[in-house]
């Protein structure tokens, strides 16, 4: 019985349903949070006392990059889930994930490099942490780029989960870079363990962003596989129904 | 508590201001199309869908 939730994730209709009244209160959840957050960092927080105002782009670089990052264990895992259990929705989702981790470590390296001009003097710098970002970049864009290489989609999926696999060595990498190179980018101020090296003040914000990010992470997931799902499955009888309901 | 005395000290963030407003504009902007793209998608793909299907009704009525 308690596994009954597993095999209603194989059921297309049914995730698209549910999807559908997710999404609902979800999007808008994680919207009005991206906003509150982002004039929260903007102009309700004190400024660094060495870097001065340039640090507010942590309010967004720390976020995208966060999710960046777990964006592609969610890709990794979907796509172990759809080679093993040959689960069509987790093929879906990893195909999803690729494109949305793709601009999301974008995003990260784009904010990094232009906080890194008033702060560090360059735009850019080949440090360990900023090139194996760069790599990740590479590798959300191999599976997308593999997928579409590919005329049997079978074979192209099982391509993509396992590149996705071996590509997750990256992520401790990206992620230990700063203790074990340590060059210009800064090491960790959020800590599990022990004391965090950063004021209450700019810690609640940052908080608030990266869980309103991972929100709308999950919301774009699931915008994506509500489209892929549709599309797929455009000729049978539930896709009907979806779609007779339109006015 | 607003940390800036004015809005142009907001806007000017002591001449961080180009560097701050840039990325949360970037960002804001690349969201705002990451949602409305699968919705815009969604609905195109409803409405394509739909088209096909009374398409095909119209054909079988026809030919009854």
């Amino acid at each position: 019985m308690a596994w009954t939730w597993f095999h209603r994730l194989g059921s297309s209709p049914w995730v698209y349903r549910f999807s559908g009244t997710l999404l609902r209160f979800l999007l808008p959840l994680a919207i009005a949070m991206i906003v509150l957050g982002c004039i929260w960092g903007i102009a309700f927080t004190p400024p660094d006392f060495r870097q001065g105002n340039s640090y507010r782009i942590i309010y967004i670089h720390v976020p995208v990059s966060v999710v960046s990052l777990a964006g592609y264990y969610v890709m990794a895992v979907a796509g172990a889930v759809s080679l093993i259990w040959r689960l069509k929705v987790a093929d879906m989702a990893m195909r999803v994930a690729a494109p949305i981790g793709a601009v999301l470590t974008f995003l990260a390296l784009l904010t990094g490099a232009v906080w890194g001009k008033p702060t560090w003097g360059t735009f850019w710098v080949w440090d360990a942490r900023i090139t194996s970002m760069v790599v990740l970049l590479f590798l959300y864009l191999g599976v997308f780029a593999l997928y579409e290489a590919f005329d049997n989609k079978t074979l192209a999926s099982k391509a993509c989960a396992i590149l996705s696999l071996v590509g997750t060595v990256n992520i401790p990498i990206i992620y230990k870079s700063v203790d074990w190179w340590y060059s210009l980018h800064q090491p960790a101020s959020i800590k599990f363990t022990g004391e965090s090296t950063i004021d209450p003040s700019m810690l609640y914000p940052l908080l608030w962003m990266i869980v309103a990010v991972y929100l709308l992470y999950a919301c774009l997931l699931l915008l994506g596989l509500r489209v892929t799902l549709l599309e797929s499955e455009a000729k049978t009888a539930w896709a009907r129904k979806v779609v007779m309901e339109v006015k | 508590m607003m940390h800036f005395d004015s809005w142009s000290d907001l806007w000017v963030m002591a001449g961080h201001g180009p560097y701050v407003w840039f990325c949360y504009a970037v960002f804001l902007c690349v969201l705002a199309v990451m949602v409305v793209h699968p919705l815009w998608r969604l609905a195109a793909l409803k409405r394509r869908l739909k088209r096909r299907l009374s398409a095909l009704e119209s054909n079988q009525t026809s030919e009854e």
